[in-house]
């Protein structure tokens, strides 16, 4: 099946990364099923600087953390990034806890409410995966049954919770 | 070139390195590449994927001996064998010439270790040079040649050598390189000769070249050349820099009896901060690390601003962070920029001068070297921000299934910044700070940094070291830490309290009196304890066993008491006196991870001590052990890890009485639900985002 590129236009101007000796594209996200909650709770610990160039092509202009709008394209963002899928296909919603800021890590707090068990969800995180073909986001996740990892590299489908 | 064969082994060949031939566009490191994403990729993704138009790798034209005669040769992808006439004996040289070439390439664009970078605003050139010249390969007595193909992530090693090296450059070019510039009349203007002889006793950085200086040379034009000439000794690698951008700041150090130039060549958009903080950033790691592990043996410590991000060669380093085009900068940039100049300038001692193999081990100059980067940082202002170091800041890591053991090879390890420089650190500061103690481990590590200066040490050498030195048996943390993927999780399973039976009737009864009253009632006690009762309406129903209260002391105690009193000497008179508690605690390894066991014990009456059991109590059973902890006092509460000190991956289990522990993700939704503390106030500027609850236009 051929499938179309989407290419968007980045209207910010800002420079290619060079991969360097000591950047790495990596993001780590942790789900743990909440089952009193009944919910996903998703902490993703991701790197300001690629946050931010996620935000800017987002939004087509750059915001840096506090200003207005920073905290809506970062849902945004993951949104598009992270999918969590139930047993049927349906995506779950993912909603805003918060962000936290710590010089060089952004802190990404979101939650999926109403998932009541884990049994056939499947996943993928393709976060900054369109800004830099080397990324490699981690997913740990924790439920009734245990610690498992996943890793998404540039082209993985959807992997088993 | 002369070689010098200083191994016992009679060599028939030579092998050097090619390192730009990773730019080939048949090069193992672009066929074995995975397959990018292409989910929304940008415009810059497209045109690297698909404008492969970059000519990279080595042009070898020649390779010939002492008398101009061609040599025989074979390119190995990133390897070139030089075939000598006759085998070079131990202690023998040989002499031999490399002609060649390469096309440098757009680090910007394609990224690398070296490269150029282009500012489209006034039309120059950064260029950072480095793995620039074939180079000779390290023939060592454990492995012979190292001559594994560089695949882009394990960096190298080298042989020590001696260079003579001459660049010619445009004549209004700066050009700082590894080594000592030997013609600076032929090349400095008389002013930057006196600035520069004024920065070696200046107490902050004077300016060689100014901002105003390097802003007119941009505008310029070159009218000729000029030949810059170096010389280095002892080092293992040489690497400049050229740009008619460069501000260029000295200031004069010393370390130990090595007096030392320590500068910083940054073009006007590095400014404010690389004035600031580079070449201070410098001084600090040199004091630093040489307080750890031997004095700095170079004349010269380089920090550049270019297009690499961050990357160490001798004398000279790599430095990317700058700030936003009109000045500014986030306190992220300044942190950035500290943190890679002290990583970057670190490196100098680890592995520019111990010599270990990063084309084979990443963690032995990686890790140390994060190891020594977070002490240095924590010595530069109160709360530093780092990014490794801390025991808690690796349990994310540490905790995934998955990943790999530090002990892998550099080109096959998943998740290199945490693998190869986050959890070394992580370990080599928990053997600091927990396992051996500050003055026992600084004195072994700087024993391994003064035995295995310009020699190659082995991870087995670094193990044997510490242990030497320091009379620690640390075989456990080495298997755990290095060679496994376990982590921390020592659980506090129960802690149960005893105390002595000491006959006497008046304790040993008002103590099972209290029990008694103490005990739980059940409903229908409870219930029927008002109830008018038949015994106590009709007297007559009563007798002995009524009015019999079998916790009353009776005379036959005491005397029975009295009895056994006189079988008792003094001593074990004063033992049963003594009224101590005892607790048994019982400790199970749910991680795998063998550590220390740190206990805080609270007593009932507020007062606290910490108790620390070194991680032998796991020799015999290292997954169930007990503990036995005499007191005075009555404990409250017992608290494994209070400080966070090992990594321990699960803190539910880590109290008796059992506390909740909150997840990161739980105690910050917690904290978004209480209003924002007064600081949080102050500091948010009118008009930006205020921590909300709920979620933006849901
Ligand atoms: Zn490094």
């Amino acid at each position: 099946m051929r499938r179309w590129l989407a290419v968007v236009v980045l209207l910010t101007g800002l420079a290619p990364v060079a991969a360097d000796a000591h950047k790495f594209y990596v993001s780590l996200t942790t789900i743990d099923h909440n089952v009193g909650e009944q919910s996903l709770e998703i902490t993703m610990r991701l790197f300001a600087d690629d946050l931010e160039r996620a935000v800017a092509r987002e939004t087509g202009k750059p915001l840096t953390h506090g200003q207005p709008g920073f905290d809506a394209a970062v849902l945004a963002v993951v949104q598009r990034a992270l999918t969590v899928r139930q047993a049927d296909g349906r995506p779950v919603t993912l909603t805003w806890v918060g962000l936290e800021n710590k010089v060089d890590v952004t802190w990404v707090y979101v939650e999926a409410p109403k998932v009541p068990s884990t049994a056939g969800l499947t996943l993928r995180d393709t976060i900054f995966m369109d800004l830099f073909p080397d990324q490699v986001n981690m997913v740990h996740v924790k439920d009734a049954r245990g610690r498992r990892a996943l890793d998404f590299r540039g082209g993985d489908s959807f992997k088993p919770f | 070139m002369t070689y010098y064969n200083q191994s016992p082994d009679p060599l028939t060949y030579l092998w050097l390195q090619l390192d730009q031939n990773l730019f080939r566009k048949d090069s193992d490191t672009a066929l074995t590449a995975p397959a990018p994403s292409l989910e929304r990729p940008t415009f810059e993704t497209l045109d690297t994927l698909v404008n492969r138009d970059f000519d990279g790798g080595f042009q070898i034209a020649s390779v010939t001996n002492a008398t101009g005669k061609p040599l025989p040769h074979t390119i190995v992808k990133t390897m070139m064998r030089i075939d000598l006439p006759a085998p070079l004996a131990p202690g023998k040289s040989v002499v031999f010439g490399v002609a060649w070439s390469y096309n440098i390439n757009d680090a910007k664009r394609l990224g690398g270790r070296s490269g150029y970078e282009f500012f489209p605003k006034d039309g120059n050139y950064i260029y950072e040079i480095a793995q620039w010249f074939p180079r000779l390969a390290a023939y060592n007595d454990v492995s012979g040649w190292q001559h594994k193909q560089f695949l882009g992530s394990g960096e190298f090693t080298l042989e020590f050598g001696n260079y003579k090296v001459r660049i010619t450059a445009p004549n209004d070019h700066v050009v700082g390189a590894t080594g000592v510039l030997q013609n600076p009349q032929a090349v400095l203007s008389p002013t930057q000769l006196q600035r520069l002889e004024q920065a070696k006793t200046a107490s902050a950085p004077v300016l060689v070249v100014t901002p105003a200086e390097a802003k007119a040379a941009e505008a310029g034009k070159p009218t000729g050349t000029k030949t810059w000439v170096f010389h280095a000794e002892n080092v293992r690698d040489f690497a400049f820099a050229s740009s008619r951008k460069f501000i260029w700041d000295a200031q004069g150090h010393r370390s130990g009896a090595q007096p030392v130039l320590a500068m910083s060549y940054y073009p006007n958009e590095g400014n404010p901060l690389w004035a600031q903080y580079s070449t201070a950033a410098i001084i600090h790691t040199l004091n630093l690390y040489s307080r750890y592990s031997f004095d700095y043996p170079y004349p010269i410590a380089i920090s550049v601003n270019g297009p690499v991000g961050g990357m160490e060669y001798p004398m000279i380093c790599f430095n990317g962070p700058r700030p936003e085009p009109d000045g500014t900068y986030s306190a992220r940039t300044k942190y950035a920029l500290i943190s890679v100049v002290i990583h970057e300038v670190g490196h100098n001692y680890f592995p520019m001068i111990v010599n270990t193999d990063e084309r084979q081990w990443t963690w032995m100059d990686e890790g140390i070297n994060s190891f020594l980067q977070f002490l240095a940082e924590q010595e530069w202002e109160d709360n530093y921000p780092s990014r490794r170091g801390e025991p808690k800041n690796m349990v994310e890591y540490m905790v995934a299934p998955g990943h790999d053991p530090i002990m892998t090879n550099s080109e096959s390890v998943k998740e290199l910044g945490n693998n190869a420089y986050g959890k070394p650190a992580t370990a080599l500061n928990i053997l600091r700070e927990t396992v051996m103690g500050r003055e026992l481990f600084d004195f072994a590590f700087r024993e391994y940094s003064r035995r295995w200066k310009f020699k190659r040490p082995m991870p087995a050498d670094f193990f044997r070291t510490m242990e030497d030195a320091s009379a620690i048996d640390l075989d456990w943390f080495w298997h755990g830490w290095f060679y496994t993927t376990d982590h921390t999780d020592l659980s506090l399973d129960d802690v149960r309290h005893y105390t002595l039976d000491t006959k006497n009737p008046e304790t040993e009864k008002t103590l099972q009196r209290q029990q008694q009253t103490a005990a739980p009632t059940t409903l229908s006690a409870e219930r029927y304890r008002d109830t008018p009762k038949l015994v106590e309406q009709n007297p007559a129903l009563a007798d002995f066993y009524n009015r019999f209260d079998p916790l009353a002391v009776t005379p036959a105690d005491r005397e029975e008491y009295q009895k056994v009193l006189g079988t008792l000497t003094d001593k074990e008179k004063a033992l049963i006196g003594a009224n101590k508690n005892f607790y048994v605690m019982r400790f199970s390894n749910v991680g795998g991870l063998v550590m220390p066991i740190i206990l805080k014990l609270d007593y009932v009456d507020g007062s606290s001590e910490e108790l620390r059991i070194p991680a032998e109590i796991w020799r015999r059973d290292a997954s169930r052990v007990s503990k036995l902890v005499i007191t005075d006092k009555v404990l409250a509460q017992v608290t494994l890890d209070p400080k966070l000190e090992t990594a321990d991956t699960d803190l539910s289990n880590n109290f008796f009485p059992r506390k909740p522990v909150m997840t990161r993700f739980q105690l910050f939704k917690q904290q978004q639900q209480t209003t924002p503390n007064p600081m949080q106030q102050l500091e948010r500027k009118p008009g930006t985002d205020a921590p909300r609850p709920q979620g933006p236009g849901l």
